[in-house]
């Protein structure tokens, strides 16, 4: 009786705080920094109150990014399953799909932020669609405008392909 | 004068928000892994660092360059001081001052030291060596049972008095503030940063958390609040300073700059001590080229098709160094032309209907008679053979084919040749015989053997396929030649069937069901079957629902479809 006093009334959501390399403070719920491989690796063993994470490698810019992709993927499969259990039709993963294609269509340094970031995080679906991402961006491409899109230097001593 | 092999790395530095030392945790495997924090701001890079110890030799009464450590005491403390010597403090607590001879060499004269005095109750000690002022400090920092911060019983500073040789106690560091670490210490004037003075911040390992103890009232505080996530193994920190915000305390603390030129005579010609290098105006660029290998290979494992994994490998050497670890896997086969008079391929992409070129001078005059796993089957005239993977460029050549053997009408072999199981076969009409020559990887010569056929048995001139340890052969009358590497038999399978054509048949092999494939004259039919096993019959196949088939004489495969528009289709080529 005590517990459906009110209803309404959700207990307070668990924060957790995650410090980006240039020392801003983003506190977003458990759950979405769950999503990160390594922040869920022994984060059972953490303290309640102990539960910041010093990203070294993220800078505030593409920290802002990450979370805004982990609270969308985390609020997406709520809705999914939500419609699932419901048996109400749904096209939740349609939408979902479209989403991280907007979010990821960024230009190539936020893209290699983003991917380092997924990596250094171990977000695995974020990985993959930033690799997948690179890869279509690659695809058509020749190896000299491959380098001008992603500003890389040419330190082959020769070009094999090169046609004369 | 500067060793020149002395090995730079490149590392990025990172920025300094704030006016004072980094703590630097060295982490992961080797401790190849830097993690920078400057109180919460924190930054990881990678500097590959190595030392050897200076050993003591009791007999000798020197030290000497010995990586084996098999001595009651070694070097423990390195410092140099503005006087210009290197002083050292051993395990023991002596004092050792290390000089340079002008041939280069290092010799150790221990000094006749009195030890530091050292509290009875205390358990354990850790000793640092500062420079300030041109004077050599010594922290001690004496624990109560445990090196935890709890243990923490007491910090004394000691000064070195060179004239007594005595370590004279001190009370009080002025203005100045110690950072000490057991990897190097340093002494900065707080008149420039706004930091507190009369202070020494030291890490403990435990926690690897750092504290600062507060010599005016001998207060302890914690000074990094949340412990830091490092990778596993990590390893003692030690302070850094940066110097692209104040280069003139950097000049003035030299005590960096001792120990690389230290290391550095040590090396003996060898690379032992990796400089610092700044890249400091490159922090912020994307490093594309720099992408860690397994990114790399998984883009490289993402590209849609072969043209442009040949491009991706041409990028840059990073790129092109992921390539060959990775089996050729995209996501659809593409058709190759290439012809015997110049060494230009091309490759068709059925999916974006797009002809790349490239040129392959390996391939000039070669006939490529079967691919496999990204490796082509050649061979050049009647006689020799090899295989040659285009990606990577390796050549594998095979024995001389025997002189007896005939034109063969399909070559096949087992897997890529980087494996020792690989097997090569190859079959050809010899009248009532099937002439049938097979060669073991590794083994000098190929085997030539004729095989009597129970019924008339003309090969179709497409790849045989290997499937469950034989070689399946079609026949021209869909009858199925099969040669089995393991039991050395040769037999012929089903009934015949009326016989639609005998120049584009091909037999493909996928999850264990075998498929053939016969193409009308300029594909003005095609007819496909499926093997029932169990009744050994053709089955006419209708529909190949989402898969798509690629028949070609030296290559055959289905797979399923990567786009819808590919569904259900069968390319072939068509040769007018």
């Amino acid at each position: 009786m005590k517990d459906s006093f009110n209803p309404s009334i959700e207990p307070p959501k668990k924060t957790v705080t995650l410090v980006s390399s240039d020392g801003y403070d983003f506190e977003v719920e458990e759950e979405v920094a769950l999503e990160s491989q390594v922040i869920k690796d022994g984060f059972e063993d953490k303290a309640v109150d102990d539960r910041e994470y010093l990203l070294f490698n993220v800078h505030s810019d593409t920290l802002e990014l990450i979370i805004k992709y982990c609270e969308k993927h985390v609020s997406s499969r709520k809705s999914i399953s939500a419609a699932a259990a419901s048996s109400s039709s749904s096209n939740g993963e349609e939408a979902l799909k479209e989403w991280d294609e907007h979010f990821i269509s960024v230009d190539t340094n936020t893209l290699y932020d983003i991917l380092m970031a997924a990596d250094y995080l171990n977000i695995k679906s974020l990985l993959d669609l930033a690799i997948q991402k690179v890869a279509d961006t690659i695809h058509g491409r020749s190896p000299e405008q491959i380098r001008k899109k992603f500003n890389i230097e040419n330190d082959s001593i020769i070009d094999p392909w090169a046609s004369e | 004068m500067m060793n020149p092999t002395v090995k730079q790395n490149k590392s990025f530095l990172p920025l300094a928000p704030t006016p004072a030392p980094w703590l630097v945790f060295p982490s992961g495997n080797h401790a190849r892994k830097f993690n920078f924090f400057n109180k919460k701001f924190t930054v990881s890079c990678g500097i590959l660092a190595h030392e050897k110890t200076l050993t003591y030799h009791p007999t000798k009464h020197n030290y000497e360059l010995d990586p084996v450590a098999d001595t009651r005491d070694f070097i423990d403390k390195v410092i140099r001081c503005k006087d210009g010597n290197i002083y050292a403090l051993t395990f023991q607590l002596m004092v050792a001052v290390i000089d340079r001879e002008s041939c280069g060499n290092l010799s150790v004269r221990v000094l006749d030291f009195e030890r530091p005095p050292s509290s009875k109750s205390s358990v354990f000690h850790n000793y640092h060596l500062v420079e300030s002022c041109r004077e050599i400090f010594l922290v001690c920092i004496m624990f109560l049972g445990e090196i935890t911060i709890q243990g923490v019983h007491y910090v004394e500073i000691f000064k070195m008095d060179l004239s007594k040789e005595v370590w004279v106690k001190v009370e009080s560091l002025g203005d100045h503030v110690f950072f000490v670490s057991e990897c190097g210490s340093m002494s900065l004037s707080t008149t420039q940063f706004g930091l507190k003075g009369n202070c020494i911040y030291f890490p403990i390992r435990d926690k690897n958390l750092f504290y600062v103890f507060n010599l005016d009232d001998g207060n302890l505080s914690n000074c990094m609040p949340c412990r830091p996530h490092l990778l596993a193994h990590s390893f003692t920190p030690f302070w850094f300073l940066p110097n692209n915000w104040s280069i003139g305390i950097q000049k003035e603390d030299e005590y960096t700059n001792s120990k690389k030129e230290l290391m550095m005579e040590m090396a003996d010609n060898k690379p032992q001590y990796a400089i610092l290098k700044e890249h400091v105006e490159e922090y912020n660029k994307p490093q594309w080229n720099d992408l860690p290998m397994d990114i790399l290979r998984l883009i490289a494992l993402y590209l849609p098709s072969t043209a442009d994994y040949l491009n991706f490998g041409c990028v840059c050497k990073s790129f092109a160094s992921s390539i060959p670890q990775i089996p050729l896997t995209t996501q659809y086969p593409q058709f190759m032309f290439s012809n015997r008079i110049n060494s230009v391929c091309s490759l068709y992409d059925p999916m974006d209907n797009v002809t790349y070129c490239f040129d392959i001078p390996e391939l000039l005059g070669a006939r490529v008679h079967f691919s496999k796993d990204g490796w082509l089957l050649i061979s050049k005239n009647d006689y020799t053979m090899s295989f040659f993977n285009p990606f990577t460029k390796v050549t594998v050549e095979l024995p001389d084919l025997p002189a007896q053997h005939f034109t063969m009408n399909g070559l096949s072999f087992t897997q890529a040749p980087t494996s020792r199981d690989c097997v090569v076969f190859g079959i050809a009409w010899a009248g009532s015989a099937a002439q049938i020559l097979y060669l073991h990887l590794g083994e000098d010569a190929w085997t030539l053997e004729y095989r009597q056929n129970e019924v008339d048995f003309f090969p179709s001139n497409s790849n045989p396929v290997f499937h469950d340890g034989a070689f399946y052969c079609l026949g021209a009358e869909r009858y199925l030649g099969v040669f089995d590497l393991w039991d050395d038999t040769w037999t012929i399978l089903l009934t015949p069937e009326p016989c639609s054509s005998i120049q584009q048949n091909f037999l493909v092999e996928n999850d264990g069901e075998l498929l053939s494939v016969f193409v009308g004259q300029e594909g003005e039919y095609v007819h496909l079957y499926k093997l029932d096993r169990s009744n050994m019959y053709w089955e006419v196949l209708s529909n190949l629902e989402d898969q798509m088939l690629f028949v070609s004489r030296s290559t055959s495969l289905l797979m399923k479809a990567t786009s819808e528009k590919m569904q259900n289709k069968i390319y072939f080529p068509v040769i007018r």
